[in-house]
């Protein structure tokens, strides 16, 4: 035995080991507790009480059952399921292309993660001077092409300002799907698609059965990530239209805020936290017992 | 009495410990403390909302001149943008630190902060200031119970900009009542290259079209006695007129916040813009030519449109109350408030009186847009200041927290609902907040 394989603590300074594990894991435990824990369990506090009184009442919850609530949260359900949907619906073609041997394959994949890196503000900036009914490019394009007679408000009408929030929040979220099944995709072994073309598999055969199983697993883990992600965004909305117009784009972290800043209720603000606190973690129980349950099918084992 | 050496050198070490701590105390601690404090006394710490440049400059003017006359004194600015500044000193009054002593309040905000304890009367600060200065309706508009909470200084009224080339090239005329101010707008209505109307809705400060469209046609929300008073027939034929007006704006207006509704008359896209004083601030040579105002059509007996001002008001957790006191009556001798008119925002018309004089109007940054602010002059004498139609009611506050009005609008034109199927929502929510 050389002297790295012996243990640094043995015999009577065995124990000291543990001490060493939780002086290490200590302040970082003691610092999540302070950033995570803490307000998760002031908020579940304050979903229970009532203005100043101490009185623990479930009083605030009622809420849930308002129809802005629920209004607001089927809007974040289509922004989250939306978004999620057209990400992977992009994001896989666009892998498997940057995945090819192409020319200038690094600008490109560079392109395509740039909303990752740009600041939100910047997006949304962006996103309003293009779709500006009256000066955007959007509008413009319209007009010299002849498609559009009269100017068309993509965040001001009521039915497209909600679909044209879900694009944005897309934009901003394909990077990350984008790069998940990248990685995926690179870890596919050459030979498996070489095998299948010899074997007479067209382009699709091979997506098919091949790639598509492949990524399974990389597509739920972005899809979830990314739902809950896109559901608990608030940002992008707030700048982009504020929840309007009437309220179309009213998703819950808006109006968490609205709750907690304009109408100054801590009770309401705290249960529409925990709702979507609550929603996530279901989302994500959901999609992992989904996922288990077909490993079960093909009886393949959890690592 | 026998002193022992032990107990002797006990003595001499407390006495010479005593003697080297006391001035080191005396520096560091207690009179750290006294320092710090006359400091803030000796500081004023101010909040506004504007960031124009205008604005801006002309209140470090205002600052730099109280500083002048009064040494020792320090005027500290911070500039938080309309619709942050409630949420920032509501937060600062609970947080019971890092409230200003002077803070600005307009629209709703110059009673329902009174209402919600976060400032304090200044009743006595405008009898000293004297209040024959001001038009008598515009301190009615404000006061609950007897007692004022701020203090107006420069105003921005409300009245209808319109193009008067259009209007010379069509031969139409001022229109006098809804029906003919609607007929004028559809006669200038060319979609997608000019608009008869604009309407915005972005937020509660852009909200002055429904209640202008209300006032004037004699609807509103609490009457004499506070009670609600929305479901009348008045109503209907407000908001019917409204949404008549959403037939001629431009799409996704109501998305648009007055500042960018501006852009779009100063284009040519749009014929009539209800807006305030201070867009004439805007104003080119060629647009003082082809831009038009007039005053709201009223019904009889109704009241004028939307109107609001820039009040300054003291917190209740102010530090140097006395100090702020000096500094609004600083801003308010004649002659500095005349300078600061000048210098500041042009359309950002004098709240007393006494502003309104020759030297005032015939300044050469106001002189060429004086008849844009004679017409606003004019829509102060009959306005209506928030949502008090017969002066501020202790009801105000839920309708501001619940952002209402914004919400009627949206549902009356973007989600086109009628008008009867609004009222009967609104109600309801009106009930619903006030009973909590």
């Amino acid at each position: 035995m050389s002297n790295h394989d012996q243990p640094i603590f043995c015999g009577r300074y065995k124990h000291y080991r543990q001490i060493v594990g939780i002086m290490m894991v200590g302040p970082v435990t003691l610092l999540l507790s302070f950033l995570l824990i803490t307000p998760f369990v002031a908020a579940a506090w304050w979903s229970l009480t009532e203005g100043a009184t101490a009185d623990l009442t479930l009083r605030n919850y009622k809420w849930l059952g308002n129809p802005s609530t629920i209004d607001a949260f089927l809007t974040s359900l289509f922004m989250g399921i939306g978004s999620v949907m057209l990400e992977i619906f992009l994001a896989v073609p666009l892998a498997i292309l940057l995945n090819q041997p192409l020319p200038l394959r690094g600008v490109m994949r560079a392109a395509v993660t740039l909303p990752w890196a740009i600041p939100t503000v910047a997006v949304a900036a962006a996103f309003l001077w293009l779709s500006n009914t009256n000066y955007g490019l959007f509008n413009q394009i319209g007009f010299a092409t002849g498609i559009l007679k009269n100017p068309v408000s993509l965040l001001g009408s009521q039915h497209l300002a909600l679909l044209s929030v879900t694009v944005a929040h897309a934009w901003k979220g394909l990077p990350l799907v984008f790069i998940i099944i990248l990685a995926s995709l690179q870890s596919l072994p050459d030979e498996l698609l070489e095998a299948a073309r010899v074997d007479g598999a067209g382009t699709w055969s091979r997506f098919r059965y091949i790639i598509l199983p492949h990524l399974k697993a990389s597509i739920a883990l972005s899809a979830v990530l990314s739902g809950i992600y896109n559901f608990s965004l608030f940002d992008i909305t707030f700048l982009l239209t504020g929840g309007g117009p009437a309220g179309k784009t009213l998703t819950l972290p808006l109006l968490l805020y609205f709750e907690q800043f304009k109408a100054f209720d801590r009770g309401h603000a705290a249960v529409t936290g925990i709702s979507i606190f609550m929603a996530s973690l279901l989302a994500l129980i959901l999609v992992f017992f989904l996922i288990s349950l077909d490993r079960k099918k093909l009886g393949t084992k959890q690592r | 009495m026998k002193i022992s050496r032990r107990e002797l050198l006990k003595l001499s070490a407390k006495g010479s410990g005593a003697l080297v701590l006391f001035p080191l105390l005396n520096n560091c601690g207690l009179s750290r403390t006294d320092s710090r404090s006359k400091e803030q006394a000796r500081t004023i710490n101010t909040w506004s909302p504007d960031t124009r440049d205008a604005a801006l400059l002309s209140e470090r003017w205002w600052h730099e001149a109280f500083m002048a006359r009064n040494p020792g004194i320090l005027v500290k600015q911070l500039t938080v943008p309309y619709g942050n500044d409630t949420v920032k000193l509501t937060a600062a009054h609970r947080a019971g630190s890092g409230v200003p002593d002077v803070v600005w309040t307009y629209d709703q905000y110059h009673y329902t902060y009174g209402i919600d304890g976060l400032i304090s009367p200044v009743n006595d600060l405008l009898n000293e200031i004297g209040l024959d200065r001001y038009p008598a309706g515009i301190l009615d508009g404000i006061r609950i119970n007897d007692v004022s909470y701020t203090v107006p200084f420069v105003g921005f009224p409300f009245f209808i900009y319109y193009r008067k080339d259009l209007y010379e090239r069509q031969g139409l005329r001022i229109p006098q009542s809804h029906d003919e101010l609607l007929n004028n707008i559809t006669a200038l209505h060319e979609p997608p290259n000019r608009y008869g109307y604009i309407l915005t809705n972005q937020a509660i400060y852009d909200t002055w079209n429904l209640r202008t469209a209300m006032w004037t046609h004699g609807a509103y929300y609490f009457d004499s006695d506070h009670q609600l008073a929305l479901d009348r027939e008045e109503t209907i034929a407000a908001w019917n007129f409204y949404k008549r007006l959403g037939e001629y704006t431009p799409p996704g207006s109501m998305q648009q916040s007055d500042l960018e509704s501006r852009e779009l008359m100063l284009d040519g896209k749009v014929a009539h813009m209800l807006t305030t004083t201070s867009f004439a601030a805007n104003f080119k040579d060629e647009d003082l030519k082809r831009q038009g105002a007039f005053l709201y059509p009223q019904k009889a007996g109704a009241r004028g449109a939307s109107i609001d001002f820039n009040g300054l008001a003291i917190p209740v957790k102010s530090k140097s109350r006395e100090l702020a006191q000096r500094f609004i009556k600083f801003i308010l001798e004649a002659k500095n408030f005349e300078e600061y008119l000048t210098r500041t925002e042009v359309g950002w018309i004098p709240m007393l009186k006494d502003g309104w004089n020759d030297s005032y109007l015939n300044h050469p940054r106001i002189a060429p847009v004086k008849e844009y602010l004679e017409v606003g002059r004019k829509s102060q004498e009959t306005g209506v200041i928030g949502t008090g139609y017969f002066g501020p009611g202790p009801s105000a506050s839920s309708l501001v927290k619940t952002d209402l009005e914004k919400q009627i609008g949206d549902r009356l034109v973007t989600l086109e609902q009628r008008p009867e199927q609004v009222l009967e929502w609104a109600v309801k929510e009106i009930r619903a907040a006030l009973s909590s």
